[in-house]
Order: C-alpha cells, then structure tokens, then sequence
C-alpha cells in the first residue's frame, strides 16, 4: 500500500465493515486528497467510487462517511468541522451534513481524517476508538436513550474524555430527516443521514485521540491564523453579529426585510418576530455563548428553560429553528421553539424539515385536507403546543408522526398536494425567501441536496453585503455569484472549516491556510477549482441516482404565488431569468447536463 | 573536643534534605550540620532502578552537589555513622570519636532493605547506592532473573531488566502489591503484568537454594528455577537501633507524636525510621515513602525551629511504572471501606479504583494505565473530600472537575 | 513582579483554542492532550473551566522531586523542569494537588506550564475572547487561584495540613 507524504491530513481512514465486524485502517488517497482535500469533496469522491448511485439508501451497500477535512482539529479560523456523506433517504441526492464540535477534531488527533462504515450490523453496535485501537461493541443498551442519554453512558463505560457522534430514537426509528448529533447539541442535521445511520444498526462513535496534527510549516501556518484572527474580528457578521447574539440575530433582519418565512411561506413577515428574535433569546434563556473547538466566533447559544410548561436545557435555537419551528408554524413562544429544538436534539432530528413539515401540515389541516381525527388534535397555524406534541411525534413515529416522518414532500404528496410541501428535491426551504431573495432562489433551485442555504450562502452579498453588496430583486450577475458562492463552499466543507468564516475571509486565505498545514500549493484558482470539480463531481451522482435536472426548481408558490405580504409585497422568484444563465456559467448543457468537455477540465472524466 | 550546632539532623535523604532546606528558609543565622554513614550528597533512593536499568548514570542520582550545602550553610558530616545519641547531654558521638553537640536533633535515619539468610553473590537486595552498583554488574550478564516480595523494589527492578531476560517472581501472598493495592487491582495487574511475560509464582516460597553456573531455587510448590540474579524484595527494617539505644520510646520505628517530635522534647523524627499516625486509619505507622519523607521532614523542622505545626498523619502515595504501565496508590486502598467505585476498560488499559468512607469521602485510590491525576486524589484524600463525581474516573481528572463538582 | 495567567471564566466559549496553541508552540502539532493548559468543557451545565499550573510560591512539585529537577525561578516565579535531570518518576504527578504537572509518556518525563519563557503566553496571545490575559500578580489573584485548595477545605471538619 502506498504511503501518505503529506503533512495536515493523518493519511488514514478507518474502513468498519459492519456485517463483518471488522476496522481496518487504510492510507488516504494522496492524488485524491490534493483534488478534493477532505470532508465533503473527499468523502463524496470515495464515495462515489464505491457505492452505485441507484443504491437504495436503507441497504447494505450504501455506505456511511464521516469525514474531516486537513484543517479540522487546528486553530486560525473556526476549524471544528466535519462532514457526513451518503446517499440521502430523504432525496435520493448526495447527502452531505456538515456539523461541528469536539468530535470532528478528536478523531484527527486519534490519527484518523475519515471514517467509512459499510453493511450492516446484525445488532446494535456503537465504534470505540482510542487513539490506533478500534472496536465495534454491543449498543443494545444504548438503543432507544436519547442522544444526551447514549453520550452519558459512554463517557462512563468507555473514556471520560472521549467525544461522540449519535443517533437518537429518530435514526433508529428511520425517520426521513434524522440527524446525527455530536457533543450532545450540535447536529449534522440535514437530509436523513441518521436514519443511514440507524439502518445499520450503528448507534455511536465514540473517539478519544490522544495525537497530534502535524503542520508542514508551523510558522506560516501560524502568521496564516493571526492574520485570519485579525480579519474574523473586524468583519462586523463574524466579529460582531454573530459573537453578540448567534445566527437568531438573523430573524429581526431578516423580518425587515420582509423576506422570513411565516406560516408556510404564505407570508413573509411575522407579527411575533421580535418575540423570537435573537435579541428576545439573550434577555431570557441564553446561559452563555459557546464556540465549537477552535473557533474564535462562538456563535453557540447554550441555553435552558425552567418554566412550568417547558423545561429543559441544551443549546440553540438558531435561526433555522426559529423559523421552521417558530415563524414556519406561525409559533411566537420563543419558549415552545427551545424546547421543541431541544427534543430534536435528542430525539436526533433535523429542525428545519421536522418544523416546516409540521407547517406543511398545518397548511393542510388549515385547508382542510387533512382532518383533526387523523392528525388526533386540533391542528391551525400558532399552535406552540400541537407543535411540540409533533415534533416528538415524528421522532417516536407515534400516531401522526408516522407521516410526518415522512418528509413534507411524501406528506403533502399523500394528501394530493405536493405543490404544498415547501422544498427542492424533497429537502425543505431554510429561513429565507426566495421570491424576495433571487440568488439565494437559484441557490435552491440548484443545490446538490436540495433546498439548502450553506450550499451556496448567497444571503451574505444579498442581505449582509459581504463580500459587497448585490440588490435582492435583481437578477443580473446572480448566476455568477451563486456558482462562486456554491464552488467555493464546497471547498470550505472540504477543509474542515466553518463555512461562517467566510464572512471575513475568502480564497486567499485558504490557499494560505492548506499550503502551510499541507506543504503542497494551493493558489485561489486551485481553491476555486477544487469547489467547482466537487460540485460537478455531486451533480454528476445525482443525474446518475435519478435525480432529474428538471428538478432544478422551485415550488409553485414561489414561482406564481407573488408575496402577500410587507415591503416585499408582489415579488416572485424569477428562476427562469437566471437558470439558462448558471448553466451556461457553469459549462453544462441548456439541459443542465455537466459536459464531457467541462467534466475532463476538472478531472472528472 | 566537642562541635556544638543549633540543629544536627543524622540521615542524608529525602527527610534530611528537606529539614535542613527548610530550617534554612526560616533562619538564616542558625548552625546546622548534617550527617550521614555514607561519604556522598544526597542520592535518590527511588530512581535507583532506573540506574540498574541503564536509563541514567550515576551522577543522574544526585539529587544535590557537594556545593549545596556549602551554599546552604550547612556542615556535612559524611561517611561518618553515630555511634550513641544522649538526648539529655543534646550530644552524640561519631565512630571516629568526634563529638556533636545539638539544641535540637532530627533523626531520618532511614531503614535497611530485609534480606535474606543466605550468602551467594548472585542475590541482592537495593536500598544503598553498593547494593546499586552491584546490580548494574548482575543486571549486565544475567539471562535469567527472579525476584521475591512483590512490592515497589522487585516489580520495578524486574521491569527494568531487559526484554530478552526471563522473568519470574515469587510471591508469599496471594497475589501483587498486596500493601498498596486491593485485591481487584493486583488481578488486573497480574494479567497485564502476565502478558507482559513475567512468571508469576504466588503463595510460594524459596525453599531451597544451590549455587552452581546458575542459582538453582527450589520453590515451595516443588518448582525448580533456574536463574542469574535472585532480587530481594522484602521490605525494610526501620533503623531504630540509635534511637533505642537512648532510650527513645520505640516500637518498630522511631514513635512520634503529631510535631515529628520523639518521646524526648528535643529528639525529633522523620521519614522511614519514624512511626506516626496515618491520616486514614489512625494507627501508628511506618509509611515508608518519599513524600511522607518529605512532609515529616518539613514539619519536623518548623516544630525544631519552634514554629508549632502539626502534622495531621501521614498517607501512602506511591506512584511508579512497571512494564510499561503506570501504577499509582494512594491513601488507604484495602476492600474493607464502605465502597468502591471503580472502571476499567481492557482497551484503554485503564483503571481507576476509588476507595471511599461511609461518608462518601476519598480515602485512598488505585490507578493504572496514565496516572496523571494522582496528585489529585492525593488532594482529595488530604483533604477527606467527598468524591467530586464518576466523569473523573474514565476521564482525565484535573481540578478544573474538582473546582466543578464541589461548586456546584 | 511576577506574573501570572489570568483567567475569566464568564469570556470562556469553550472552544479549546488555549489548548491547540499551547501545543502546536511546543510540539509542533496541534495536540490538546499535550497542552499544558486544560480548558474543560461541562456540556449539561454549561460551564467552562481554565485551568492551568499556578507557579506556586512553594510548590509541591519542587518539594517532592527526588532529584531536584525542578526549581521555582526568580524573578519571574515560573516553576520549571529541568528536562535532563527528570527521570520521569512521577513523583511531582502524585504530589502535586491540581494535577497540573504531567508525566507525558513520548517524551518519558513531566512536563508544566511555563508561561512560555517570558513571551507572551501562546495560549494569551490566541484566546479569541480575552478570557486569558497574562498579569501582574497580585495578592487577590493568587488568592483566587487558590480557592481551590480551600474549596475542598471549607465543610471539611478535618484538615491535614
């Protein structure tokens, strides 16, 4: 076997076949490495080698990644990320999730930069690892804890200091949207890849490391962090904004804007925003504010609730959840939210599609086509109680919440109104309109995992104005910017960096960062170029997996349904008039096929 | 003619060490003299397997130069033994003849390693800086070793030794450490330690001995051994034989009460001669290592300089590496408390067992695998601090749980 | 005067940078379980603990090494070890009651804070909140910084020292 050469990656990944129960260690592939660095871009290749895109993704041969990237586990920017790479059960596309927390960095400093998990267990099993020694073991105790439940008992039984990736109830019961959550709150919450998870029968990973990352160019890599430090400070988002009230800063701002989800995206301002804004959150349940390892924003809000309705205690909501649970549901108890997220958490669920799929049926009860008896409750827009009682529904699969489970788009679909089911790809919208925001609308419209914001976070020239300022309604350049936005992020989720860092620092930044932790060159078009082969690399899985260009849309109601509501009253998401042109951008066909010719520039084929 | 000194302290290790650095701290002008049977500074008794070993030489167990106690100010009487002590006269007497008058006296005059009836240059015991040097001659040739007595001199001699080496180790108990450790702990140990490849031969005995091109030892249970070097691991008898003869109240060490002072108001005592209470049980004990050395030493001095300081028992706290595996006690660590909390975890090789009162306070503690944190259950138990919380036994502990537990 | 590490827990956000500089300074990798800084993170009850060798005015490290490998240097007051003369005996590890002294098993010896020599501390100088600032000693610091040691005394009816 070949050896690895180069510094910032371990050079190893850990293969568990878990019908054979065996770990093996393999050397990373350095060609592969250099060409899509790790996380996302790593993981995907190797998974995509391995796995048939028309894999079902509930069987035995789809594979289940958990990848870091090189810089993950080191300082200079916000480097505590991981990725999660499958084939997602909830849109049949790739599904990459990205989280961060202890757990990333400690499996680097146990010597490992990926882990692959193949088969199927024939029981509950959860994966020990200290340092070089690995072992499945028997988690028939463990099934059914809650996330928080399952880390408690494996800090006790395996290593104090060890960190933890889990399932919840909500992976083992397969449910469509489940998370896996590290550090007890922290997620990699979207497109089902818990419920990959929980159909092998695999419960945890638990990693104590007790190593170190090797830096090609200590020095550099060190000059590299303090500029990056100096430049995350000063950037008013990542210095100020989020530091001072996390991403809920967000739901005031956006609110203004008249561009925040309400009621199914029926609406677009909320009347009860400022009761679960940020500002709302720091005066009543915020503990404190909480940073994943090596970041220097600490966006995380640790909070708790100690009412006679909710009690409780955990981390978020962030601003997601805020508006799937909250403004989505029409739900202004800030206290009903936090709780509700707190049950996803644990239960081990993703908030925006469990909240906006709860909205989904709202809307449907709330026409009518679905009645109070098969719901078992009352169900109408506002109801913080019913939402709760939902939320942990979805994640026993109990009554209701069997549907739910389902997604919005199977639950609208099974009423006979897909239209209703606010998504792409059957992954359900974030907290910001499309109608009112054009870029960030074609980033939906052409996320490799659907409806996604941090594929290509095209809110930060739109709204924030960072890197410069685009007008919303506009729809000249968005095809540029979104390709940029999308190529770029890939590479972010491929380093093992927080992609809030790129508020403040761009591509020079990461060719700095990778050239002194890897000792080979990274230049901005290398960085740029990297991103841009991932995403094509994605595409080309999903058109194979079936899933169709023609998907590259977005529902009904933002295409038609102008908005009904505040200072963006009438706007509609004008795809049509930036779709030919982001195609073009990106060097595919008219049909959004990725050409032979852009696919060997980049090494794809 | 007679030298007279403020204080005289007769023993040149940790105990010594540390009362003559601490009468110095606090009085600068006083006279001090320091006297010791061997004609050498200070050397560390606890690093000599590591000697024997070839892991440093022999300046490495210097804990001190000649230069330090000139620069203390302190006169060192070496390779001089006492002869008689007379507590009332405050003066002893030197084998040469020489006279020493003192206005306080601090005995530290260790103990001497138990051996065994035999005579054969193939079996030694390690309590002095000859028996040292013999070691690294025997240490050299030998193919095969075997040690008796399972304590803190056999397990990490015969882990020093080298790896092609046979090991074997007889053991009269029924099993290792039996001193220091529960039973629990030595099971986990002689598995680790048996993987390792020692032979472990329990509840046995040397019966019989021949000497020929090797040293033939006919055990107890009718095995033969073959091998090079016999290490004699026995334990130690307090030299109390001084202290006796002046008339000092004695039992099987030196008895001080809670000052480090013996039953003469001016005779002090300290380290593995002295006999004093131990924190947990209460009883009169010989502790026999470094650190209670080092507190009876300092307190001993704070009392002799009249600075009254009580010394509230002393605890075991030892803490070595055999075969490669950290092994710490600490405190009072038999079955007999009123619970055990324990974890351990094959693949980490890690262990921890914490022995506890009936008020849930630590009393003692038995690590394996890292035991970074013994200093801490050293704390607690000092402390008699109620068990901070379980994350501390499969973690590693600092006192940043500590701080955090007993907070909230 | 001496100086000391000033920690402020309430700045804390738990993000364990302390420990990724201090040792990627002295070991060339970032290694937590190297640094000689331990930022703890308590997740249910969200609290963030610093902590770190205190440079003792009479330290028990000094006083238990059998081979005087490790002294307390003036002015500055840091506690140092002498990586030729330790063994690696542990005796400082058992005797020192914060655990803040570490026997590291690659190197074969101990190994403590040393403010970084007379630099800015690493672990300072990269603190994205400010939540450790290197300061001039004084009284109510070290009070502070030994609140632990009474901590555990308080409710105690029996002391030993």
């Amino acid at each position: 076997m070949s050896r690895f050469s180069l510094k910032g990656w371990n050079g190893k990944l850990l293969r568990v076949d878990l019908t054979a129960g065996t770990c093996t260690d393999e050397v990373l592939n350095e060609q592969w490495a250099k060409e899509y660095l790790g996380g996302r871009g790593l993981g995907t290749k190797y998974f995509t080698e391995e796995v048939a895109a028309d894999v079902d993704p509930f069987s035995a041969d789809n594979k289940l990644i958990l990848a870091a990237g090189p810089l993950t586990g080191t300082y200079g920017a916000a480097n505590g990320r991981y990725m999660v790479i499958t084939k997602s059960p909830l849109t049949g596309t790739i599904a990459s999730s990205n989280s961060g927390g202890y757990f990333p960095c400690e499996l680097r400093y146990a010597g490992y930069d990926m882990i692959i998990f193949e088969g199927k267990a024939e029981h509950p099993s959860y994966l020990q690892i200290h340092d070089d020694k690995v072992q499945l073991v028997g988690a028939v105790h463990l099934w059914g804890k809650s996330t928080k439940e399952t880390e408690d008992a494996i800090l006790a039984e395996f290593h104090g200091d060890a960190k933890v990736a889990c399932i919840g109830p909500a992976g083992e019961n397969l449910v469509s949207f489940a998370a896996i959550i590290n550090d007890k709150h922290r997620a990699a919450g979207r497109t089902g890849i818990g419920a990959v998870m929980g159909s092998k029968n695999l419960k945890a990973i638990a990693v104590r490391g007790t190593g170190g990352v090797k830096i090609a160019d200590p020095a550099a890599y060190r000059e590299a962090a303090l500029d990056s430090y100096g430049l995350l400070k000063e950037n008013p988002v990542s210095g100020q904004g989020l530091p001072a009230l996390g991403t809920p800063v967000l739901v005031n701002v956006i609110n203004q804007l008249g561009a925040l989800p309400t009621r199914n995206f029926q609406k677009d301002t909320f009347d009860e925003a400022e009761a679960i804004s940020g500002e709302t959150l720091a005066s009543t349940y915020l503990k404190r504010n909480k940073g994943c390892m090596g970041c220097i924003i600490g966006c995380g809000r640790v909070t708790g609730l100690a009412g006679a309705r909710f009690s409780g205690d955990g981390e978020g909501p962030e601003y997601e959840t805020l508006f799937a649970l909250g403004s989505a549901c029409g739900v202004g108890d800030l206290a009903a939210i936090t709780k509700a997220n707190y049950i996803c958490n644990e239960y081990g669920m993703d908030t925006i599609t469990v909240g906006a799929t709860i909205a989904c049926a709202m809307e449907l009860a709330e026409k009518g086509l679905i009645s109070e008896k098969e719901i078992g409750m009352p169900l109408s827009f506002g109801d913080a109680d019913a939402m709760v009682k939902l939320v942990e529904m979805a994640g026993k699969r109990e009554g209701f919440g069997e549907k739910l489970a389902m997604g919005s788009y199977r639950l609208a679909e099974n009423y006979g109104v897909p239209e209703l089911s606010m998504s792409v790809k059957k992954l359900e919208f974030p907290a910001y309109d499309g109608r009112g925001i054009q870029g960030i609308g074609l980033n939906y419209a052409t996320s490799n995992r659907g409806a996604c914001h941090v594929r290509g976070y095209m809110i930060s020239p739109e709204v924030l104005g960072l890197p410069e300022k685009l007008d919303p309604q506009a729809t000249e350049d968005k095809a540029v910017w979104t390709k940029i936005f999308q190529d770029f992020t890939a590479t972010v989720d491929s380093s093992g960096v927080c992609l809030f860092t790129t508020f403040a620092i761009g591509a020079p930044q990461f060719a700095n960062f990778l050239t002194a932790a890897t000792g080979t060159e990274f230049t901005e078009a290398t960085i740029m170029e990297i991103g841009e082969r991932i995403y094509n690399m994605e595409r080309v899985f999903n058109l194979k997996a079936g899933v169709e260009a023609s998907q590259d849309t977005l529902p009904k109601r933002l295409l038609e349904e102008p908005i009904s509501d505040g200072p963006l009253k009438g706007e509609v998401a004008k795809l049509g008039e930036m779709l030919p042109e982001y195609y073009q951008e990106r060097g595919w066909s008219a049909e959004g096929i990725p050409t032979n010719e852009r696919l060997q520039t980049l090494g794809l084929a | 003619m007679t030298e007279n000194y403020d204080f005289v302290i007769i023993g040149n290790s940790a105990a010594g060490l540390q009362a003559v650095r601490t009468l110095r701290k606090h009085d600068q002008l006083a006279t001090i003299a320091i006297i010791d049977r061997e004609d050498c500074p200070a050397y560390s008794r606890v690093l000599t397997p590591y000697y024997i070993g070839g892991h440093i030489l022999r300046e490495g167990l210097d804990i001190v130069a000649f230069s330090f106690y000139q620069e203390l100010g302190v006169c060192p009487v070496f390779g001089q033994a006492v002869i008689t002590i007379d507590p009332e006269k405050h003066a002893l007497e030197l084998a040469d003849g020489h006279k020493i008058g003192f206005k306080k006296l601090l005995l530290a005059t260790g103990a001497e390693a138990r051996t065994l009836p035999i005579a054969t240059r193939r079996a030694c015991v390690l309590r002095h800086i000859a028996d040292a040097e013999k070691l690294v001659n025997l240490f050299q040739r030998m193919k095969s070793v075997t040690a008796v007595g399972a304590g803190l001199v056999s397990l990490p001699l015969l882990s020093h030794a080298s790896d092609q080496a046979e090991k074997h180790l007889v053991v009269g108990s029924n099993r290792i450490f039996s001193r220091v450790v529960d039973p629990e702990t030595s099971t986990i140990l002689e598995d680790q330690l048996t993987k390792k490849g020692l032979n472990i031969h329990k509840q046995n005995d040397i019966v019989e001995m021949v000497e020929k091109e090797q040293l033939q030892l006919k055990l107890k249970h009718g095995k033969q051994l073959n091998t090079d070097l016999l290490i004699i691991g026995k334990g130690v008898v307090p030299n109390i034989h001084l202290a006796a003869a002046a008339g000092l109240d004695v039992a099987d060490g030196v008895l001080i009460d809670e000052n480090c002072c013996t039953s003469h108001p001016d005779v002090y005592a300290a380290g593995d001669a002295a006999e004093g209470t131990d924190f947990i049980t209460g009883e009169a004990t010989i502790q026999g290592n470094w650190m209670t050395a080092v507190e009876q030493g300092e307190n001993a001095a704070l009392n002799m300089l009249g600075i009254e300081c009580r010394y509230q028992g002393s605890l075991k706290n030892n803490i070595t590496e055999i075969f490669g595996i950290g092994v710490a006690a600490v405190g009072y660590c038999q079955e007999d408390v009123a619970e055990i909390i324990s974890s351990w975890n094959a693949v980490t090789g890690r262990c921890r067992r914490v022995f506890l009162d009936e008020k849930q306070r630590v009393v003692g503690a038995n690590l394996i695998g890292e035991t970074n944190d013994a200093g801490l259950y050293y704390q607690l138990i000092s402390t008699r601090s109620v068990f901070p919380g379980k994350t501390m036994l499969t973690g590693t502990a600092n006192y940043a749980q500590v701080q955090f537990h007993l907070n909230s | 005067m001496q100086k000391l590490i000033r920690i402020e827990p309430s700045k804390c956000i738990g993000c364990k940078t302390c420990e990724m500089a201090c040792s990627f300074k002295h070991t060339g990798e970032f290694a937590p379980s190297r640094s000689r800084i331990f930022n703890e993170v308590f997740l249910d009850e969200a609290k963030f603990i610093t902590v770190t060798c205190m440079q003792c005015d009479d330290p028990w490290c000094v006083k238990a090494c059998p081979k005087a490998a490790i002294s307390k240097e003036m002015p500055s007051g840091v506690v140092i070890v002498d990586k030729d003369r330790c063994v690696g005996c542990r005796t400082c590890v058992s005797a020192c009651p914060f655990g803040m002294i570490k026997y590291v098993p690659s190197l074969g010896i101990v190994d403590k804070c040393d403010l970084c020599g007379g630099d800015t501390p690493e672990c300072v100088a990269f603190c994205p909140t400010q939540c450790l600032t290197l300061e001039e000693e004084d009284t109510p610091l070290r009070q502070k910084v030994l609140r632990f040691v009474d901590a555990m005394k308080e409710g105690q009816m029996e002391v030993r020292k």
